[in-house]
């Protein structure tokens, strides 16, 4: 049986290496010279790599496929195909004009630079509910199951967004927005690309979302995050980051209520792994569980200054950075290319077109006026209760349980 | 009349009252515990924001249980003697209703009081950090309204004819299973109605929209 299996397993390894680019070497006549061998190693490479290509390019074209119209606006071009065409019209004119205010004549020559393709995606399996296991997957025709929005600025690719179908058109207005953001956020100092998350936030924020953005800063791990929403401006600057990084993040940044929390959160897997090295699970515990404060500090030493971040959440700079767009107006994007300062606070402040400390108190007052008020509920929902109450009481009332 | 039907009601319902009352004072004090007592400056706020999103979930849970409780006790022991006391009684059939009505609301008012005491006295004990405020007065309310709607309801369905309830029953049963068939064979893709239904119930100002917003004791 064994010597059975080793001869099947000759026969194959030679079977393989038949097929193998290396078998090359084993036809190869007896007197052939290196320079020979390296030439033909060179044109089989080549072909590989015409292949690989061919294959590429017929993906990309099976991709493509339906890709029959272009809809414009504004010297901005999406590819689609006819069955969202409507979608992709109605929506790009909302994106738009929802963009238009705050990139001014940047828009156009963003639109110049872009492009946009909005795909069918099509499945020909469909899931069906059951009540016993869940969803069964079943066979059937072709049909658009979602839609992808892919872009790109300059040739760079922008992150392809993926679409329920059939579209909701006010999301796909945002999607559309939400890869201007992007695209615009090329054209800024890359630091503050970087600090911006690579957004440029275009899209008009709500008193609904301050009110969130308020509660989030005030439960945010970061003292100085919290010391900002309670009215400290030079917290919010150093919370920021707008002047620079701060030499002693932890100081500057947490409280030493904070360090457990900071001990069990800060640092990417590599140094988080580290920790788990020097620490252990109880050791590590002891910390973030029993907040025994010696041991924070001694692990929070042993991470790197760079597992300190900018202690501001995105959402709050991208709150920051849209109060300097609509402070700027539409000149704003702009000034703050042609800006050649190096801290994140002058760049805005350029935008702005003002101070950063004005920009910082526009900023906090926007956000500290939206502190959600008492939890009452509301005046609707009061009237709704009682409107069910009533209903019931009166159903009650006319009931005749005896009969 | 009232404090009769009160009494009665009370006397039903007196162990589950007690001891909702004992879970109202036991919810801020178990969110609160894990905290140290020492100084606000101990506290590690967003855990203590997690606590207390905690907490709204368990007092939704007492709401909830109080209010089917209260609701089964008001016509329990009238259903078993078919109705006989209730109708031998001098007052018209809608005012009685109205009486069980209002004594159910007021036992419910009992355990929403106890919720804003406790809580009142918790928050009071721990040293709240500055971006942090109590307000029992606001989820004492938002407690009793929530707990009045599914008494109401519930309350409404034992009071009306049996065989209206039936009825309701057995249509909104087949509305069901109907529309979980036709989602099975494909004419639809999942149970429609029922996701009406529930978003009906639930979303935007529905008569149950209480239970999914957060009941929080202590709130930015």
């Amino acid at each position: 049986m064994c010597e059975r299996r080793l001869l099947l397993a000759v026969v194959l390894a030679g079977v393989f290496a038949g097929v193998s680019p290396l078998a090359g070497q084993s036809v190869v006549p007896a007197g052939t010279s290196d320079s020979a061998l390296a030439q033909r190693a060179a044109k089989l490479r080549e072909r590989a790599r015409l292949l690989d290509d061919s294959l590429k390019a017929l993906r990309a074209a099976s991709a493509d496929s339906g890709l029959t119209v272009v809809v414009e606006a504004e010297g901005l071009r999406v590819r689609t195909t006819t069955t969202l065409r409507p979608d992709a019209t109605a929506a790009l004119g909302v994106a738009l004009a929802d963009a238009r205010p705050l990139l001014g004549a940047q828009l156009d020559s963003l639109s110049r630079h872009m492009t946009l393709t909005l795909r069918e995606q099509r499945s020909t399996m469909r899931l069906r509910f059951s009540s016993l296991i869940g969803r069964t997957g079943v066979p059937t025709e072709s049909y658009i199951a979602s839609a992808t929005l892919d872009g790109a600025m300059d040739a760079l690719p922008l992150p392809s967004v993926g679409l329920h179908y059939p579209l909701d058109r006010a999301e796909l207005a945002a999607t559309l927005v939400m890869q201007f953001e992007r695209a615009a956020a090329q054209r800024v100092p890359p630091a503050l690309s970087s600090w911006l998350n690579k957004r440029l936030p275009l899209r008009a924020e709500h008193r609904k979302e301050d009110a969130e953005l308020f509660r989030m800063l005030a439960t945010s791990n970061a003292a100085v995050v919290r010391r900002c929403v309670a009215g400290d401006r030079d917290a919010c600057r150093t919370g920021f980051a707008l002047d620079s990084m701060p030499t002693d993040r932890v100081a500057s940044w947490y409280e030493t209520s904070d360090l457990p929390a900071l001990a069990g959160i800060a640092g990417d897997a590599s140094q988080r792994g580290e920790l788990y090295r020097a620490f252990g699970a109880d050791g590590q515990a002891q910390c973030t569980v029993q907040r025994q404060l010696d041991v924070c500090r001694r692990m929070v030493a042993l991470l790197p200054l760079e597992a300190f971040q900018v202690p501001m959440p995105v959402v709050a700079r991208l709150s920051l950075a849209r109060t300097a767009l609509e402070m700027g107006g539409p000149a704003a994007l702009e000034r703050l290319r042609s800006s050649d300062t190096t801290s994140i606070g002058a760049q805005l402040a350029a935008a702005a077109g003002a101070s950063s400390e004005a920009l910082l108190e526009r900023w906090m007052k926007r956000v500290i006026g939206a502190r959600p008020s008492s939890p009452l509920p509301n005046a609707v929902f009061v009237l709704a209760s009682l409107a069910v109450i009533a209903v019931c009481l009166g159903w009650a009332m006319r009931g005749q349980p005896w009969k | 009349m009232f404090r009769a039907v009160l009494y009665t009601q009370w006397k039903w319902t007196r162990p589950v009252i007690l001891l909702a009352v004992l879970v109202a004072g036991y919810i801020p004090v178990n969110a609160l515990r894990s905290m140290s007592y020492k100084s606000a400056g101990t506290y590690y706020i967003p855990s203590l924001y997690q606590s207390i999103t905690s907490a709204s979930v368990n007092y939704q849970l007492l709401a909830l249980a109080v209010a089917v409780v209260v609701a089964i006790s008001a016509w329990q022991a009238d259903g078993q003697r078919q109705h006989v006391y209730a109708l031998s009684l001098p007052v018209p059939r809608w005012q009685f209703v109205l009486l069980r009505f209002a004594a159910g609301a007021a036992l419910l008012g009992v355990v929403a009081v106890a919720v804003g005491l406790f809580g009142g006295v918790a928050a009071a004990i721990a040293p709240l950090p500055a971006m942090l405020h109590a307000y029992p007065a606001g989820l004492a309310v938002r407690f009793w309204l929530g707990t009045l709607i599914p008494f109401a309801l519930i309350f409404a369905l034992l009071a009306s004819n049996p065989r209206r309830v039936k009825l309701v029953v057995a249509g909104v049963a087949t509305i069901v299973v109907v529309d979980m068939l036709l989602a099975m064979v494909g004419t639809t893709d999942k149970p429609l109605l029922v996701g009406w239904f529930l978003d009906g119930l639930y979303a935007g100002n529905g008569p149950l929209a209480a239970f999914l917003s957060k009941w929080m004791l202590i709130d930015v």
